[in-house]
């Protein structure tokens, strides 16, 4: 019995809160800082999860939930694989995306006809393991979807990016890392941590400066 | 010169797709009586020259096709077309052989084994069987092949020993030479070697000397060479009809299986394949099957087919399967690439694999790349590509860009000239100031300004300069 509950915990698909590094310990390999020092220092590894589902929870759109994540893109655009975009809201614009370091030869972007496909799409970008990130705008995702993402990002060592509405923090969720943005009265935007593999049960509150971090995409910070 | 003849025994059945390896007792019925059964048949009892009355009475829901000499035909010239990416020297021997040369191949294949063991696996994924001989002589090997004598014969001193031991029914003749031959008192080739040439041809007419004198190496014996037809086009009939998808899949293996072989031959590729499926009173259902690139990977166009039937469902029965492909691409022999099936997959190959996989499911025009354009105008500034075929650009130095842009500048309604967009909007940089277009009649004259709601989303906005000057949103600062 208990030897079946041990391989039962071995499974990549399976993580325990109370595990601080559950596996391997975290290095640069499997975290992918976002070059937001504020965030990276309280995320475990110091950045997003490489091979893992993120999800990134916002009420509109426009208030700097891609700013957070354009430093590492145009990283990882850079790095030999592919950045992947699957239904994105508006029309990502190229002149925005390319001033902000971000290599244009190496994005795609799928338009889906339905949730469906977008599940579907998104898991085999994530699985094939030719992209080191793949990003998404889902419109419903189930816990069961979620899961098989999860195991497609694993599988695929794939940074899976979620943006979802805020009404899908309350719902369950096996994502390695869930953040919810606010852009406060003042032009600051919060990070807030929902759930983190690593970090104890319990949320913690962040305030990631609005300005951009790195010199890679100057063009794009915030003005106050 | 070294022949290799394949004998296609079971050929009649293996004409009609997926009849061999059917669950049901199906047979192949000629003249009333049983011309071949599919194991399920044989395991019932029937038997091959069995009146086909008898074999309905011992196996109940027993399927029956009519034997077909053209359908049987056709299969041959498809599997000769298979059989160029091991030879380009391959001939019809009907109805149920092909005679390939493969003396000029073997140092190709690191020899006789290797190459025979290749036929074996890629005969395998297309779902057929057939005896393999080998002998210096066209006429030597279909002839050992028709007995089932595989071991090989090399060289010609071994070639009149093997021969001799080949009984005389080998030979296909018609019942009354056949019952001559017999009051000669000869069962064997040996036999009939034995008696002296002009003896020979008297009794037993010139041709059947010029066959023996054809498989010992003694006369000519020229071959036509298939030529595989310059545009590709195959089809390949159902022992009944169906709407199981999954009862389709052994006849795009055959299909496929064949194109690939093709395209080894010609060192070739393709990007397009449509697929058939025929009806019996409607107009065929069409399945398109595009890859970014060239290529000629039956399990790659195998799985990327069974996406497309996946998503078609069948309404109607289906009773044959067509596979066209019009242009081939040239495509570098990738090495040794006849035999290994297990190619090592590059990241590169995986990367087509995605965009192969996303567009047969979505539709090419779903699956897209960007550019930047070298234009003033912002919707101008940028456009859709294909995967894989832009290049990355130096961004323009412009003032800051949003990562959203509208497809439609959406227009804001505007109060005491202060535009609003989820309440009164703040204009926080600009204007900057784009006037362009003037020579294609599309000319914009606008001010544009970045500006943020009272919920702190953070917009581009522009003023027209003409007009009426109103407000627009065009783009999000995500």
């Amino acid at each position: 019995m208990e030897q079946a509950i041990h391989q039962l915990l071995e499974q990549p698909g399976i993580w325990r809160a109370s595990d601080r590094h559950a596996g391997s310990q975290p290095t640069a390999h499997t975290h992918v800082p976002t070059g937001f020092s504020g965030l990276d220092a309280v995320l475990p590894g110091g950045g997003l999860p490489a091979r893992a589902l993120t999800e990134v929870m916002h009420a509109r759109h426009g208030i700097g939930e891609l700013q957070l994540v354009l430093p590492a893109l145009a990283r990882l655009s850079r790095g030999g694989r592919w950045v992947a975009l699957v239904a994105p809201p508006f029309i990502p614009y190229a002149p925005a995306l390319a001033a902000s370091g971000v290599d244009l030869s190496r994005m795609l972007i799928v338009h889906p006809h339905n949730d469906q496909q977008a599940l579907w799409s998104i898991e085999q970008a994530l699985r094939l393991g030719t992209c080191a990130a793949v990003l998404a705008w889902p419109n419903r995702c189930d816990d069961r979807s979620l899961r098989r993402l999860q195991l497609a990002a694993e599988s695929g060592d794939s940074l899976g990016l979620l943006f979802r509405d805020t009404a899908a923090a309350s719902e369950r969720s096996p994502a390695a890392l869930r953040l919810a943005l606010e852009r406060r009265q003042g032009g600051q935007l919060d990070v807030q941590v929902l759930k983190c593999r690593g970090i104890p049960a319990g949320t913690i509150g962040l305030e990631a400066g609005p300005v951009a971090p790195e010199a890679q995409a100057p063009s794009l910070a915030l003005a106050h | 010169m070294l022949w290799l003849c394949l004998h296609f025994v079971r050929l009649p059945i293996e004409s009609l797709s997926g009849a061999e390896t059917a669950e049901h007792p199906l047979v192949i019925s000629h003249a009333n009586a049983v011309m071949q059964a599919n194991a399920p048949a044989i395991q019932a009892g029937i038997r091959p020259g069995m009146a086909i009355a008898a074999a309905r009475a011992i196996s109940d829901g027993l399927r029956e096709c009519d034997y077909c000499g053209d359908r049987e035909a056709r299969m041959l010239e498809q599997l000769a077309t298979w059989a160029v990416q091991f030879t380009s020297r391959v001939s019809l021997q009907p109805p149920r052989a092909l005679l390939l040369e493969i003396g000029a191949s073997l140092a190709y294949f690191d020899g006789l084994e290797s190459l025979r063991q290749g036929l074996r696996n890629s005969l395998a994924n297309i779902g057929h069987q057939a005896t393999a001989a080998i002998a210096p002589t066209p006429t030597a090997a279909w002839l050992l092949a028709r007995q089932d004598d595989t071991a090989p014969v090399i060289t010609r001193a071994e070639l009149g020993e093997r021969l001799a031991r080949i009984p005389v029914a080998a030979l296909d003749l018609e019942p009354a030479r056949q019952n001559a031959i017999h009051g000669l008192g000869c069962t064997t080739l040996g036999d009939l070697r034995a008696i002296p040439a002009d003896g020979l041809a008297k009794r037993l007419g010139r041709h059947l000397l010029a066959t023996l004198q054809r498989a010992h190496g003694e006369r000519a014996d020229p071959r036509v060479d298939w030529q595989p037809p310059p545009r590709f086009q195959a089809r390949i009939e159902l022992p009944a009809e169906t709407t199981h998808s999954d009862r389709l899949r052994p006849g795009f293996e055959h299909l496929l299986g064949v194109l690939c072989g093709q395209l080894r031959y010609r060192e070739a590729g393709v990007t397009r394949i449509l697929c058939e499926l025929h009806h019996p009173s409607h107009s065929p259902t069409r399945l398109r099957v595009g890859m970014s690139r060239p290529g000629r990977d039956p399990h790659h166009l195998g799985m990327l087919l069974d996406q497309q039937l996946e998503q078609c469902r069948l309404t109607t029965g289906v009773i044959a399967l067509t596979l066209k492909a019009d242009t081939f691409h040239a495509l570098a022999p990738a090495p040794r690439d006849l035999l290994d099936d297990g190619q090592q997959a590059t990241p590169d190959d995986a990367w087509h694999q995605l965009i192969d996989n996303l567009s047969n499911r979505l539709g090419p025009d779903r699956v897209r790349a960007l550019a930047v354009d070298d234009e003033h105008r912002p919707e101008r500034a940028w456009r859709f590509t294909d995967p894989g075929r832009n290049r990355a650009n130096d961004p323009p130095a412009l003032p800051p860009r949003p990562a959203w842009l509208l497809g439609q500048p959406v227009r804001l309604i505007s109060r005491g000239g202060q535009p609003h967009h989820h309440g009164p909007l703040i204009l926080e940089h600009g204007p900057e100031r784009i006037e362009s277009g003037w020579w294609d009649g599309q000319d914009v004259s606008r001010d544009y300004y970045q500006a943020i709601t009272p919920a702190g989303e953070r917009l581009w906005v522009f003023r027209e300069r003409r007009g009426e000057r109103r407000w627009y949103l065009h783009g999000l600062f995500a």
